[in-house]
């Protein structure tokens, strides 16, 4: 991790020749991915004993009762405050200038399976698994890789509310995570613009040519859904 | 009246929104000298019921720097509200204009600008700093006359010195009798801090004003800060200030876009102001602050007609002296906060309210704006690491929380879900390496995302757990540039690491240091600064009564109680080799056909370890949680599983982690061991395992570890961690 905080060192280590060796890397880890992926398939099952997944929320809240999002003590039901409406904040508003960032977006990994697209021109889409069950999930990255692995045309950005990331992060896939339910202390109007002001973000962040909403699309087939990916921007 | 009511300067005519409040504020809030006055205004007049409006005059029209975030905070919160001089018309009972001759100066010149569209019942002009002012009678009568024809309502004049207030009194224009003094927060507020005992303290001065003043002020300020390694001198002062180099290396200095002034208040142990000459109202809302706040205060005998008995008086050269003796007397130390907080009433908040009380009467409506959430939440922001060490350390300070104060999370553990199992709000930022290792770029997003997350949970407080607080942190700091700022900084930085992050601990008010258990063999970086941060007792996500017992974690786990296990827990393997390790232990421990191996396969492994079909392997969050079921480890070295090894008295065989941007795991393994209380393995020395594995076989040997261990066993640091933290949210 800090060994990449000192930008000025790393751009200077970074030369032509580097940059050169940097691209035969990530076609080699392309390369080994595919290879793995082939064996996996081919074996078909699982080589390895039991595996215990105990994931049960520190194994703590239920029993020595930390509240959950209330800090080391219960709050009493009349100590609750009432969810705070969102106050009036003008955003780019030239009569209340704020902070506003106009850098180029950020380029995400572009997967194992076409890491050497990584560092192409190839445009960024994002797909939003928001609203599907992890197994829905698991079909819809499978999807959108599918389709990637045969156009090789775009870089996806996964939004996803599924708190697990294993799925992406297996493929080397990046994802953005917006939390599907709003916190007790906000109410679900607000929370809904916080989350639409995220994907409005989301969009400048990654530069994102659009988000295609796969939950929508998933039982339609994969034509459908990646259907002109290499279409004109689409940020509405 | 027609020549100053220019053509130009007319009022729209075109339809508009109406927008009524108590109050109109109208002022350039992108200017630093007057931030945080008017921060401090708005938020009086919200806890006193009063609504307050924001119309944003910049001085120069051209000019679209944004508004200090002292003032956007109000904002974001719900104090005042931002109104659009375009398309919004507003009708208040007072309007309020911060330094009219700045702010106006484009109409009264005629430029081709529209007026704001406010009508009030009654005006008031705070007159700005007359230093160095060219304008006479005649300018000020002109400026009287256009503000009485754009604004149609009764004028008044104020102003914050006596200078100003005769000169304008000259200038024939009605004048209050009465200074517009600074009123700052009370303590309420800003005095919410329990005394933070470091070593030394940290001991500084805050100003406004012409930054070339400063520059003399702070060679007259040297004997004062002269602390021969005593303690800390740290500064907050106008950007301009900074530029002529007047300041010795070690003062930490700030910018005026570098911190508001309550979080630099809130990070200082004494506040000290004693230059013997020059304009006092530099410094007088500060002072003012930190007295409020209980900051112990050490002022020139000169600024006694000023604040009183409260404050300290000395001249610089005793400075030194006096701060020694109070910072040892603890007794001493909390008489003169109670003196300096009780001496700063004649600037409370009733100063303002009584004017308010005169210039507007009660407020319009009775129902109070959002003036002070009793509820706090504080931001746990940590880096991604190589593992989950960041995580685990914020949810133990998180979990023990008082009540009031909630914590949320962002985080760029991709583990993160442990956070929402646990009960916790999450926000996930992938991390540089998902984004083509672009630092620079990065950092700026990161900034925004962060600042996003901070309004849209409406954050009081932030902590960070991490080596580097990155840039886009730091910008996200300045930004909301008041909300609390705290960073864990975990020691045992490798010997060779003089990385230059350190510097930033300015930005935040309270640094905070775990424990660590292997302490005397630190030789890393973070020594230098251990007098001024706040040590605490190693933090643990589990006290020992949250463990299970052997019978029910094995059952758990679905292994065998009676017979020996062995948990291989080696981390995530994110940058080194952990399968060649695994393999060598399994291989060795085939020798002995009773013992249970079990893998413990990390959150966020890159790959799972399926490599061994006949051992079990588990992923548990906590896995301390569960190690009563075993009768030895085999382990990395880092900070959480060190430290939980230890405490549990497991007998364990350390490995640590050869990668130069992690911790000095060697040395506290080897600590461990010169203290019998583990074994450890050189890099890749496999006999060796063999070895250790055939001596944990061993009860005796595994017995007399388990008993060193317990002889260096700590309690869990992480309440004191979070009491010290919500002091610094909790008003």
């Amino acid at each position: 991790m800090t060994s990449h905080n000192d930008p000025a060192a790393f751009g200077a280590a970074l030369s032509q020749s580097a940059a050169a060796e940097l691209v035969a890397l990530r076609e080699r880890i392309q390369i080994q991915y595919a290879l793995l992926d082939v064996y996996e398939r081919a074996d078909g099952r699982e080589r390895t004993a039991s595996r215990m997944e105990i994931r049960d929320a520190i194994g703590l809240a239920a029993e020595a009762g930390p509240s959950a999002g209330g800090g080391g003590a219960d709050i009493a039901p009349d100590q609750v405050e009432a969810p705070e409406d969102a106050p009036a904040i003008p955003e780019g508003a030239p009569w209340w200038p704020t902070h506003e960032t106009h850098a180029m977006g950020l380029r995400p990994n572009a997967g194992w399976a076409a890491y050497a697209l990584t560092q192409s021109g190839t445009g960024v889409i994002g797909f939003s698994l928001c609203g599907l069950s992890s197994g829905e999930v698991e079909a819809g990255i499978e999807m959108v890789a599918a389709t990637q692995r045969r156009t090789r045309n775009f870089i996806p950005l996964f939004l996803t509310d599924q708190p697990d990331l294993a799925p992406f992060r297996n493929r080397g896939f990046v994802v953005e995570y917006l939390p599907a339910t709003a916190p007790s202390y906000v109410s679900d109007e607000r929370w809904a613009e916080y989350i639409a002001a995220r994907r409005a973000f989301l969009l400048r962040k990654w530069n994102l040519a659009r988000i295609v909403d796969i939950g929508a699309t998933l039982d339609q087939g994969p034509d459908l859904a990646v259907a002109d990916l290499t279409g004109a921007p689409d940020r509405a | 009246m027609s020549d100053v009511f220019s053509p130009t300067a007319v009022i729209s005519e075109r339809r508009s929104e109406l927008v009524s409040a108590d109050i109109a504020t109208i002022a350039d809030f992108s200017a630093f000298e007057p931030a945080y006055r008017i921060e401090s205004d708005i938020r009086i007049q919200a806890a006193a019921g009063y609504s307050t409006v924001l119309v944003h005059l910049p001085a120069n029209r051209n000019d679209a720097s944004p508004v200090r975030p002292d003032v956007h905070g109000c904002v974001v919160e719900g104090l005042a509200t931002p109104v659009d001089p375009a398309t919004q018309v507003v009708r208040a009972r007072l309007a309020i204009l911060r330094d009219p001759e700045t702010i106006l100066r484009p109409f009264l010149a005629g430029d081709a600008l529209q007026l704001p569209r406010v009508l009030a019942d009654r005006v008031i002009c705070i007159a700005g700093p007359r230093r160095g002012r060219q304008a006479g009678p005649a300018e000020d009568q002109r400026l009287d006359a256009f503000v009485r024809n754009v604004f149609g309502a009764t004028t008044l004049w104020a102003s914050e010195t006596e200078e100003a207030r005769t000169e304008l009194r000259n200038a024939g224009l009605r004048v209050l009798d009465e200074l517009w003094r600074p009123s700052v927060i009370g303590p309420a507020v800003l005095r919410g801090q329990q005394p933070i005992r470091r070593v030394a303290p940290i001991v500084g001065v805050a100003g406004q004003g012409a930054a070339t003043w400063w520059s003399t002020a702070a060679e007259e300020m040297k004997a004062a800060f002269a602390l021969a390694g005593a303690g800390r001198a740290r500064l907050l002062l106008p950007s301009l200030a900074l530029a002529g180099g007047a300041f010795p290396e070690d003062w930490e200095v700030l910018a005026a876009e570098d911190s508001g002034l309550r979080r630099f208040l809130a990070g200082l142990d004494f506040f000290v102001f004693c230059p013997a000459r020059g304009p006092e109202e530099e410094a007088t809302f500060a002072i003012a602050s930190a007295m409020a706040a209980g900051i112990p205060t050490i002022l020139h005998p000169r600024l006694r007609r000023l604040f009183g008995d409260g404050p300290i008086y000395a001249e610089a050269e005793a400075v030194p002296g006096i701060v020694r003796r109070y910072h040892e007397d603890e007794d001493l130390y909390r008489e003169a906060s109670d003196f300096a907080a009780v001496a700063s009433s004649p600037f409370g908040p009733e100063v303002h309210r009584s004017r308010l009380k005169v210039l507007v009467g009660v407020p319009a409506r009775l129902a109070p704006t959002p003036a002070a959430r009793t509820e706090k939440r504080v931001l746990f922001v940590s880096s991604n690491g190589v593992g989950l060490g960041h995580l685990t350390r914020q949810l133990a300070i998180a979990r023990r929380l008082p009540k009031g104060v909630t914590p949320v999370f962002a985080t760029m553990s991709q583990g993160f879900s442990v956070v929402r199992q646990a009960g916790f709000e999450v926000e996930y930022i992938p991390f540089l390496t998902q984004a083509g290792y672009d630092m620079a770029l990065w950092d700026v997003w990161l900034a925004d995302q962060l600042c996003q997350i901070i309004d849209g949970h409406r954050i009081s407080g932030l902590v960070f757990d991490g080596v580097t607080p990155f840039a886009g942190l730091i910008e996200a700091l300045r930004r909301r540039n008041n909300i609390s700022a705290v960073w864990v900084r975990r020691s045992m930085w490798r010997k060779e690491r003089t990385e230059h992050s350190l510097a930033a601990q300015k930005y935040f008010n309270l640094v905070l240091e775990p424990g660590e258990i292997a302490a005397v063999k630190d030789q890393g970086a973070t020594r230098a600064f251990r007098d001024v941060v706040m040590p605490v007792a190693p933090i643990q996500l589990l006290d020992p009564s949250e463990r299970l017992d052997r019978e029910t974690a094995a059952r758990r786990l679905g292994i065998d109680p009676q017979r020996p296990a062995v948990l291989i827990q080696l981390g995530a393997g994110a940058n080194h080799d952990i399968v060649t390790l695994i393999d060598a232990a399994l291989q060795t421990l085939r020798a002995h056909p009773e013992v249970q191996p079990v893998i413990a396969e990390w959150m966020i492994s890159a790959m799972p370890l399926k490599l061994w079909p006949n051992v079990p392997r588990i992923r548990a969050f906590p896995l301390a949680r569960y190690y009563a079921a075993f009768d030895f480890t085999i382990s990395a070295t880092g900070y959480n599983s060190f430290h939980e090894i230890v405490s549990n008295g497991m007998p364990a065989i350390l490995l640590s982690n050869p990668n130069h941007a992690m911790d000095d795991q060697h040395q506290r393994a080897a600590f461990a061991e010169e203290h019998g209380a583990a074994l450890i393995l050189p890099d890749s020395d496999l006999v060796s395992l063999q070895l250790a594995i055939d001596t944990m076989m061993n009860e005796r040997a595994r017995w007399f570890l388990g008993a060193n261990c317990a002889r260096l066993a700590q309690p869990n640091g992480a309440a004191a961690a979070a009491a010290a933290i919500a002091s610094t949210v909790q008003g």
